[in-house]
């Protein structure tokens, strides 16, 4: 193992287009980490997944006019939110049925174009699967970008957010524009989405986008804790998985989510506090909380 | 006495069913002001409708004012089975969220504000439950608490949501308590009630819905047996003689 992590560093510091690869997946994970905290309390796991699928013909569409991807991806994105939105409130459909409808519709339309293209298949699949590894430049410096105005909105934003998503009601009657950070928040969600395409992957995202939140939520009682742990579960992931990516030659984006997922499963079993084992442990010992 | 609420023709209508018909009153000032009715008497939607949270048809003014322009001003304190109990957040930080409205956007939160819900903590007695996650509470810890977070705001307007629903007595006896010390600094509280059993001894004035208006005033004057069988219909009983009443209601 030792052997292979030298490795991994000589050619880390050999080649720049692995390090660019490495600064996307850190970025991404670290973004992924910090908005899936919010989309985990705010029970919004399904709209994460549908906007994720639903950039497809977005991105479809931009290689064949030949725009950058993140603007038809991007747009997409936010045409789904929207769409979602007006049908469960003009019709009896409930909300997680109009994302179901929505978000099938959208990525199936975007197999059906990319299928009546010939012999482009191979670069639209690593939208699909995800390839951090083909990164190219100016896609390098756009989810930098992205990133950062991520960053930024959360930070500023850090208390009407968390109040909306603690206590809707009291936010409202205290005055928060409740409506307004619901649709920032679909904007960061599909920022987000954009920026960790070529990383992990259309199919993928939605797991970069809950398993580090889920694995903190396990781990801490307190909501700043929950969002420092996230993002280090999402960037020691993105490190792990594009390690084994390199070194073993597997897709970068599966062996990302399959690190994020270990450690969730680690975290499901031995949490101190909320683990499956201490849970057990305790169980015979009463019910301490009905107090 | 000034006015705090004034009402007038208040209407709500949800999809064409109505909720609450040409409702209106006024309360002054100073008063613990219980709300009361059955199931689907629009009790909610009234609170919702004086918060500005639906949309009605009619005037609502509150100290003269519309609700927007003094929304750092009112307390809301919602049911407590519409919280997430699992929500990672310490019954310390929950109550500074009552800080929130008057921290600026680029601020962060000042001494001064962790003072203010520090002491809230101590008035609802619940201080030496600081740094616990608020799902290990019980019931009527967890509506101390969301007091604690009311009281933290500095409002003058307090609004109530079914806060003795589900919480043991000795959390209840603190919260009447607080809530008649508040009356004597002169502050308002609305308080929507399901249990007439102790109407008489919380309130000072009563609002009795059943999607209209049965009577509002003094608890003496509204609190007698025809109004109650106008608001419930059959489904309270009231025994009364001159000098006790007893109700036997949902």
């Amino acid at each position: 193992m030792i052997g292979e992590i030298q490795n991994f560093i000589q050619q880390l510091m050999n080649y720049s287009y692995l390090q660019n690869a490495l600064i996307t997946a850190v970025l991404v994970g670290l973004i992924c980490g910090v908005i899936g905290c919010f989309i985990i309390l705010r029970g919004m796991a399904l709209m994460g997944d549908a906007i994720s699928h639903a950039v497809l013909p977005g991105v479809v569409f931009s290689y064949m006019v030949g725009a950058s991807m993140f603007i038809g991806a991007f747009i997409t994105g936010v045409l789904t939110a929207l769409a979602i939105g007006f049908i469960s409130r003009n019709s009896r459909i409930k909300d997680d049925s109009a994302i179901g409808i929505m978000f099938t519709a959208m990525f199936a339309l975007g197999i059906v174009v990319m299928t009546s293209l010939r012999g482009t298949s191979v670069d639209l699949m690593h939208y699909l699967f995800g390839n951090v590894l083909a990164v190219s430049f100016t896609n390098f410096i756009i989810t930098l970008i992205i990133g950062g105005v991520v960053l930024i909105s959360v930070v500023l934003f850090y208390r009407p957010l968390l109040l909306s998503t603690f206590d809707e009601t009291m936010a409202q009657a205290a005055g928060l524009p409740v409506k307004r950070i619901h649709y920032l928040f679909m904007l960061l969600l599909s920022l987000v989405t954009v920026a960790s395409l070529q990383t992990v992957g259309i199919i993928l995202v939605v797991a970069m986008l809950i398993t580090p939140g889920a694995t903190a939520y396990l781990l801490t009682d307190r909501f700043p804790v929950m969002l420092g742990l996230s993002a280090a579960f999402g960037v020691s992931s993105a490190v792990i998985g594009l390690f084994f990516s390199v070194v073993y030659d597997v897709a970068s984006g599966a062996s990302i989510v399959l690190a994020a997922s270990s450690f969730f499963v680690i975290a499901f079993f031995f949490a101190p506090k909320q683990g499956y084992f201490m849970k057990l442990l305790r169980k015979p010992a009463g019910r301490e909380k009905a107090a | 006495m000034k006015k705090t609420i004034e009402v007038k023709n208040l209407s709500v209508h949800y999809y064409g069913d109505i909720a609450l018909e040409n409702v209106s009153f006024s309360m002054n000032e100073g008063n613990i002001i219980g709300v009361v009715g059955p199931n689907g008497a629009g009790k909610s939607t009234l609170m919702k409708a004086l918060l500005g949270l639906v949309k009605f048809d009619g005037e609502v003014s509150i100290f003269g004012q519309r609700v927007n322009e003094l929304r750092k001003n009112i307390a809301y304190v919602p049911q407590r089975s519409t919280i997430d109990w699992d929500f990672p957040i310490l019954v310390e930080d929950a109550v500074l969220m009552g800080r929130y409205m008057h921290i600026p956007w680029y601020k962060k939160t000042a001494k001064k504000d962790r003072e203010k819900a520090e002491k809230a903590l101590e008035q609802v007695g619940m201080e030496s439950f600081r740094k616990k996650q608020i799902g290990e509470l019980s019931g009527g810890q967890q509506q101390r608490v969301f007091i604690a977070r009311a009281l933290a705001q500095d409002a003058d307007l307090f609004f109530l949501d079914e806060p003795f629903v589900g919480i043991d007595v000795n959390s209840e006896e603190i919260i009447v308590n607080l809530l008649k010390q508040l009356r004597e600094q002169g502050k308002t509280i609305f308080v929507i009630h399901h249990d007439l059993s102790k109407v008489e001894t919380y309130f000072d004035e009563l609002l009795m819905l059943n999607q209209r208006l049965i009577g509002a005033g003094p608890v003496k004057e509204i609190f007698n047996p025809q109004i109650l069988k106008q608001a419930y219909g059959g489904n309270a009983a009231v025994i009364s003689s001159d000098k006790e009443m007893v109700v036997v209601g949902p």
